[in-house]
């Protein structure tokens, strides 16, 4: 056997090639189908496509804030936990309550914050967040979100993929897919951590079993947010696009051979690092936004740099055409010293997040821009000590059964508050918003109907929201 | 943190396929990667004879394991002039992709040998393992 027959027999791809009948044209073949295409080889994934119907919202940025901020401490006050601070829940509320390694039996945890009414509407937010609490006349405050995940990974899978396992694609991945990307220079679905990184990782913005090319973007939190935007030594522009065109030509003959998708995706990722080449150190450059723009977002220096940098971006991504932009910070997961830990997050958050809406809102792009801030979940109203010898040390546990996220922008209603927690904030009593039920609402503000955003895999239609969720009404502007 | 290696001290449950602009910007931009296409250009200078098709069948063989298709020959012959008239345009460029004289070889060769290398060393046959 030559070394061209061993090669024929042992690749997967020419697996595809040989197989009778093809099955790597059959792969392909599906493929334009669902594109909803011809079988011409040369598609773009990212052409923009119409949405279901007339959408309020053109992009999105979601503000991840990792490990399940402290809704009782930020944006639900409780007075009600005072008296019963230091003592255990009522029996009635824990008989029934499993979760994983909650104590039911802890005693119950008053928050320390002064809560004050903001803007017309009055909404109450906590002294930690007074930016945030500027913007209250914007902003939908749902108080009665839930979960059905009790730890971080899966609750976040929950939150971007829709389903506790890993495999599905994100919602980015999911909006990116059913809009496609107006921007031709820039990724369609960019990802900016800043912080310590969230447990979830790479399957918070991945395209599950959709073509990769939906899959989102990371630029890098420190240093340049993205590097080798310059050509070796030697090499010019022009050279540079002489190379990509063959390339690109040879690639294709690969592509039309076997058929497989992630060539196709390879193709264009190669097209839009070209064009990223010229675009990309443009978008980084912020020497023309003005003294007051920088100071408002608080870029220079002190603890809002890095979110305020990354804040900053996503408001000239949002201007370039990016479709879904998300800003994850990490962690909030405060099981200890809660107190300290959540001022120190909202000193690095609050300012900025602030900045982003008002910043928005004055270049009148807050009307096609949908803003949603919040975790995986919230956290507990009984104590959480580590370490019995300190209890000023004291924190808070998971708590998926009762949270608060907020919403802004294009397709919401700001200025109210949705939903209502009991007197100890232990469960929802009124208006209750699960995950799918969020998730439903932002693809409508995209013109999106969630149902009908599918993508067929093994053998059966899949989509963001699985087999529930409802859009909320009450949201909608 | 561009190719998504796993943390190696954790378990990792799935690896996530990524395809991104970003790895295309390294695959192509990144010093370590421009001398690995010099070195490669180097190569096929010393160890192929003179004649285009002899260093393109070599090249081939050292990075797929294979021989160029016909057609595959015709478009990197294409672009081998494209890419010696862009040299001849713009002298100067010449010396930054290939800084080395190899006897019997004109630099301009050379140079442009380097961006063809370049373009194999980022084939998706030749970073997807087939």
């Amino acid at each position: 056997m030559d070394r061209e027959q061993f090669r024929r027999i042992q690749t997967r791809r020419s697996f595809f090639q040989e197989c009778a009948g093809g099955v790597g044209i059959m792969a392909l073949a599906q493929l334009m189908e669902q594109e909803g295409r011809g079988a011409a080889l040369d598609v773009n994934p990212l052409a923009p496509k119409p949405p279901h119907f007339a959408p309020k919202a053109k992009n999105v940025i979601f503000m991840f804030m990792e490990g399940g901020p402290s809704q009782i401490d930020l944006f639900d006050p409780k007075p009600g936990l005072e008296k019963w601070s230091g003592k255990p829940l009522p029996p009635s509320m824990t008989k029934d309550l499993r979760l994983a390694f909650t104590k039911p039996n802890a005693a119950v945890l008053a928050s320390p914050r002064k809560f004050q009414p903001y803007g017309k509407s009055g909404i109450e937010f906590s002294d930690y967040i007074p930016h945030i609490g500027s913007c209250a006349d914007d902003l939908c405050l749902v108080r009665s979100m839930f979960t059905d995940a009790f730890n971080h990974h899966p609750g976040q899978l929950l939150l971007f993929g829709g389903s506790i396992q890993v495999g599905r694609p994100t919602m980015g991945a999911w909006v990116l897919y059913g809009l496609g990307s107006e921007s031709q220079n820039l990724p369609g679905f960019v990802v900016l951590g800043s912080g310590v990184g969230t447990s979830g990782g790479t399957s918070n913005w991945s395209s599950g079993f959709l073509p990769s090319t939906y899959r989102g973007v990371v630029l890098r939190s420190s240093g340049d947010p993205v590097l080798y935007l310059s050509n070796p030594p030697g090499v010019t522009r022009d050279m540079q696009r002489a190379e990509l065109d063959a390339l690109k030509d040879l690639n294709q003959e690969h592509y039309a051979e076997t058929g497989d998708v992630e060539i196709a995706s390879r193709i264009s990722s190669y097209e839009l690092a070209f064009r990223m080449q010229m675009a990309g150190p443009e978008l980084l450059d912020f020497s023309k936004e003005s003294p007051e723009t920088l100071e408002m977002y608080g870029v220079k220096d002190g603890p809002t740099k890095q979110f305020a940098t990354n804040c900053l971006l996503a408001r000239r991504m949002v201007e370039r055409g990016v479709r879904f932009v998300m800003l994850t910070d990490a962690s909030w997961d405060d099981h200890t010293d809660l107190n300290r830990k959540l001022k120190r997050h909202c000193d690095a958050a609050d300012q900025p997040t602030a900045a982003l809406i008002k910043d928005l809102k004055q270049r009148g792009l807050l009307d096609s821009t949908l803003v949603v801030w919040g975790g995986e979940f919230g956290r507990t109203p009984m104590v959480e000590i580590r370490d019995p010898r300190d209890e000023n040390n004291a924190g808070r546990d998971h708590h998926p059964l009762a949270y608060s996220m907020f919403l802004a922008g294009g397709g919401i209603r700001g200025g109210q508050v949705i939903g209502k927690t009991d007197e100890l904030c232990m469960n929802v009593v009124e208006d209750r918003v699960h995950v799918h039920d969020l998730q439903a609402t932002i693809l409508h503000c995209l013109g999106l109907e969630h149902t009908r955003l599918t993508y067929h895999h093994m053998g059966r239609d899949f989509r963001l929201t699985d087999v529930a969720g409802n859009v909320v009404g009450k949201m909608l502007g | 943190m561009t190719f998504d290696a796993p943390n190696s001290n954790l378990s990792c449950t799935r690896r996530e396929r990524t395809n991104t602009p970003l790895q295309a910007l390294n695959l192509m931009n990144d010093p370590v990667f421009f001398e690995a296409a010099q070195g490669l250009a180097y190569r096929v200078m010393q160890e192929s004879s003179g004649a285009f098709r002899d260093r393109l069948n070599y090249a081939y063989d050292v990075t797929l394991g294979r021989a160029p298709s016909a057609h595959e020959a015709e478009r990197m012959g294409k672009y081998f002039d494209e890419t010696l008239r862009h040299l001849g345009e713009s002298p100067q460029t010449v010396s930054a992709l290939f800084p080395n004289q190899i006897a019997g070889v004109p630099q301009i060769d050379a140079a442009a040998w380097v961006e063809l290398s370049r373009v194999l060393l980022n084939l998706d046959e030749f970073i997807t393992r087939e």
